[in-house]
């Protein structure tokens, strides 16, 4: 008899001690309470104690959905009651027989809630109501307005280089792991100085689940600490925010990249759809401004013309049929000319006080009238439409003397 | 009265036949004039368009229901400017939103985000929708979406300056709870592309089956995972393929700890066009936030992840990236306000993309002194990959900030300086940077005014005398006031003004060039 009562004690201290201590993550499922709790399909335990709510964020019925779970341990839940003014009032909420429940309410513009939800078992034991509080406020301010102070907030932090204040506006849940952006906009700072980015929105949609699409142009400044050199690009690049207690948090960017560029093939899960253009930064914290190609060639006589597509220099007349190339040269002269045989569209037009870095399309298609521009080429830019498509040339350096050899370095950048 | 005639109009427009009951719309709109004026030898690399600019965003919302228990809802935008750095078009849609719905069949029009998953769906589209969900009935959540995955509007009349390859989407998404705790869900998405705009455009043809699962089989425990098989045609370089990528994450979360580890395979194959994934990779990822008291947590981490699944590349990278920190408040007792951070990281990479070790230190201390705020941050990075990169890196920074309350008015000055110093062992060169800036803020609620000011010079100095020292000295001025007058006549209105300088210097002073911004603009909401 003693050794079974000893055996019963050592059974029943070893269930209770193992219910406590099972699993250091979960909680005990004898008491009465709720095992989940969403707000708008948001999780109650991965928010605060404020949710703001907006209103594209609401079902398309314009409610506030509250759903959950109660529990009761080993008896059955009787009642769930769900308050949203802070216990005043109580509504009975729709319970089955599992144990789960739902409840909405249409929420008024700018007002503030405090939701509480009490559960009840068969034998009249309530759970810890205070613990269930939230604060909800429905804020009649456009998810616009949010998304644009989030991204004020991103890109000031990213120009003043504090990265706890940039990372505090990325979600958990990045796309491209948050611990690489991290890293990666650490060695942006490192490798970067002088950072000045400005942007307007093009598109923003708000979609399920609490996620918005965002799609900016932006125009960029920076200066490389490694060679003290500085660049210009511009584009436009897409964002996906989820929102976490109202707050927008970054989920996931495309190509072209405007943060973590030391880390571009792992930080964006994307490219954005006809964007050509992306500044990115090497192992070695330099600075490259992506498909701006720089080609060098040295022609033995006074004409010679550049295949874009092939990103190769070739020895021949442009006028002839046989030359495959988009423009050509003709230094002696001097003269740069659009390649119109066969594309009989091509043309091309100079682009002062530009360079490769800071030419617009907008530029390209402005200057980009004449057959040929008769004009020394050393230093300058010039803008080139081929068929439907749009290039910036810039010529760093020309030297030589007729009838040849000359020596001359491109930059040629497609929009 | 207007508004409710305005709002009927709109209503009988997007959605002909419905009878209105009852319906709101709401507008805003800001309007801003900038003047900039750039000037130095060096003027070309500025980012700013001389002269003056406008820029204009006008949006609309609105909501109601009908007689017949239907609900709508509906948003549009339009941004209008003459800068072509600040868009590409003159005038341009930036959002056309529709939605009706009786609570268990929801259509939607014009820009549609039904994000599926990760790998599947997770960019928005210009086209339509329909969600099938119907609350108790048992019934599986049905979504189906077709349009054209256009980052804007005007590629979608193929605007000659906005032009883009066409990519046209259709999916559909079914979504049912097996148990209380689980639920499911697959989704089928496919994509065509069409009007390539150069001849170096990929032009994909495939679809993604994809299948979603999550799981909270205790309280404080989430499980939840995807697995995407894709199938694809590349027609401008004549290939297919096919691949998967699977993911699995675990989250526990009750206190004191909150452990999360995740799992991640993306075959090299694997493609995507309209989800978020990263190709060949196999990534493992653990993450533990401990609360060892109230005033100390600790949080530690590692991530390791390897390419090259299907071994086609000539080597394989490999990386680890451990961290720890240490969270400590009130540190000193005597200082009741006080916070300090302490963290490790460490990046090791090895194989076929090279080898590096970078070691990543940073303490950080918060302190309250009367009513002053000091928060000061102190870094050491060692970049060590051979060959590459290999400096010694400190970076320090402080900022001082109050709140100064006088009668209704309230000042904030603030106070940051900062500094960057690298040893550079491959060039044998020391490299420095040095900033200060001042600020201060100024609150009138009584009087709807708010205004900051602020200065200050950031300083690059290059030990490579081949190589420029550069410096920009920059002012900002910025001030809004919501007079209470404009709202009774037009609306909730803020008028605003906004001032720049940008001074840029370099020791080859043809790069020099200075930037003066002056921006005035009226946002309005009625």
């Amino acid at each position: 008899m003693k050794k079974i009562a000893i055996l019963l004690g050592a059974v029943l201290l070893a269930a209770g001690t193992a219910q406590a201590k099972w699993w250091i993550f979960g909680k005990g499922g004898g008491e009465v309470g709720l095992k989940y709790l969403h707000v708008n399909g948001l999780s109650a335990d991965e928010t605060g104690r404020k949710m703001t709510i907006y209103r594209e964020t609401l079902g398309p019925d314009g409610l506030v959905k509250i759903k959950g779970r109660a529990q009761a341990g080993r008896n059955k839940v009787g009642s769930v009651r769900v308050s949203i003014d802070d216990k005043a009032t109580w509504q009975d909420a729709k319970l089955s027989d599992n144990g789960t429940f739902e409840h909405s309410f249409r929420p008024e513009e700018g007002r503030k809630y405090a939701l509480l939800v009490e559960v009840t078992d068969t034998a009249g034991k309530t759970n810890k109501v205070d613990e269930t509080r939230k604060e909800l406020e429905f804020s009649g301010e456009k998810i616009q307005s949010a998304i644009q102070e989030a991204l004020d907030a991103m890109f000031a932090a990213y120009s003043q280089e504090k990265l706890p204040a940039f990372m505090a506006h990325v979600g958990d849940d990045f796309a491209g792991d948050r611990l690489l952006l991290e890293r990666a906009v650490k060695k942006d700072f490192d490798s970067l100085n002088g950072i000045n980015i400005r942007y307007t929105l093009n598109n923003i949609a708000a979609g399920a689940a609490g996620r918005v699409f965002v799609s900016v142009t932006y125009n960029r400044f920076v200066v490389s600490n490694r060679t003290g050199a500085s660049n210009t690009d511009n584009g436009s690049t897409e964002f996906v925010f989820t929102l976490k207690d109202g707050r927008p948090m970054l989920y996931s960017m495309k190509q072209p990249l405007m943060f973590g560029l030391s880390d571009a093939d792992n930080v964006a899960t994307g490219t954005v759809l006809g964007n050509s253009s992306a500044l990115t930064l090497d192992d070695g914290g330099e600075l490259g401004s992506g498909t701006v190609v720089t080609r060098s060639y040295t022609s033995p006589d006074d004409h010679f013309g550049y295949d874009i597509d092939a990103e190769a220099f070739e020895d021949c007349d442009g006028t002839s049929a046989g030359c495959s190339g988009n423009f050509f040269f003709m230094p002696a002269i001097p003269y740069i000319g659009a390649d119109d045989n066969p594309e009989t569209s091509a043309r091309i037009g100079e682009i002062p006080g530009k360079n490769v870095s800071t030419v617009t399309l907008a530029d390209i298609q402005a200057a980009a009238t004449l057959q040929q521009v008769n004009t020394s080429l050393q230093g300058k830019t010039f803008g080139l439409k081929y068929g439907s498509n749009y290039y910036a040339i810039e010529v760093p350096s020309l030297s030589g003397v007729s009838p040849g050899p000359w020596s001359v370095t491109i930059k040629v950048k497609s929009f | 009265m207007k508004r409710t005639i305005i709002a009927g109009a709109l209503a009988m427009t997007f959605f002909p036949g419905v009878a209105k009951a009852e319906s709101e719309i709401h507008f805003s709109n800001e309007l801003s004039a900038t003047h900039n004026s750039i000037s130095g030898p060096g003027k070309k690399n500025s980012s700013l368009t001389g002269g003056l600019n406008f820029l204009d965003t006008l949006s609309a919302y609105g909501s109601g229901s009908t007689e017949k228990g239907w609900e709508y809802s509906y948003n549009t935008g339009i941004k209008a400017t003459d800068d072509p750095r600040m868009d590409a078009k003159k005038v341009s849609l930036t959002s056309l939103q529709g939605r009706l719905t009786d609570k268990t069949h929801t259509l939607s029009a014009g820009d549609v985000f039904e994000s599926f998953s990760q790998y599947s769906l997770a960019s928005s589209l210009k086209g339509g929708a329909y969600k099938f969900l119907k609350d108790g009935s048992g019934l599986p959540e049905l979504t189906a979406v077709f349009g054209w995955a256009y980052p804007r509007w005007d590629s979608l009349w193929r605007d000659p300056d906005t032009r883009t390859v066409k990519r046209q989407v259709w999916g559909s998404r079914l979504k049912k709870d097996l148990l209380t705790d689980l639920s499911a869900g697959i989704s089928m998405v496919g994509v065509k592309d069409t009007d390539r705009q150069s001849a170096g455009d990929s032009k994909y043809d495939g679809s993604n089956l994809t299948l979603d699962l999550a799981y909270d089989p205790i309280p404080g425990l989430t499980i939840t995972g995807e697995h995407s098989r894709s199938d694809y045609d590349e027609r401008t370089g004549g290939t297919s393929d096919k691949g998967t990528a699977t993911r699995v994450e675990a989250v526990g979360d009750t206190d004191p700890s909150r452990v999360s580890m995740e799992y991640e395979r993306v075959e090299p194959d694997f493609l995507s066009p309209m989800g978020s994934s990263t190709p060949d990779r196999l990534k493992f990822k653990t993450k533990w936030r401990y609360k060892a008291t109230k005033r100390v947590t600790v949080n530690s981490g590692l991530l390791w992840y390897r390419n090259n699944l299907d071994g086609q590349l000539a080597g394989t990278s490999r990386f680890w990236k451990p961290e720890v920190s240490v969270a400590v408040k009130r540190p000193l007792a005597a200082r009741p306000y006080s916070f300090a951070d302490l963290s490790y990281k460490f990046d090791r990479k090895y194989g076929a993309s090279g080898s590096a070790s970078d070691h990543y230190l940073n303490a950080n201390w918060r302190d309250r002194y009367g009513e002053l705020d000091h928060d000061m941050n102190l870094g050491y990075t060692m970049y060590d990959a051979k060959g590459v990169r290999e400096a010694d890196e400190v970076n320090f920074n402080t900022s001082l900030n109050t709140r100064l309350q006088k009668g209704d008015f309230a000042w904030k000055p603030s106070l940051n300086l900062g500094a960057w110093y690298s040893s550079d062992e491959l060039t044998d060169f020391v490299d420095k940077v040095y900033e200060y800036s001042l600020g201060l803020g100024f609150e009138a609620p009584e009087k709807n005014l708010n205004a900051d000011l602020r200065f200050g010079r950031n300083m690059l100095e290059k030990e490579d005398s081949a190589q420029d020292d550069s410096g920009r000295f920059f002012a900002n001025l910025a001030a809004y006031w919501r007079p209470a007058a404009l709202k009774e006549k037009i609306g909730d209105s803020t008028l605003f003004v906004r001032a720049g300088f940008n001074d840029y210097s370099f020791s080859t002073t043809s790069r020099s060039f200075r930037e003066k911004i002056v921006t005035m603009g009226m946002n309005t909401a009625f």
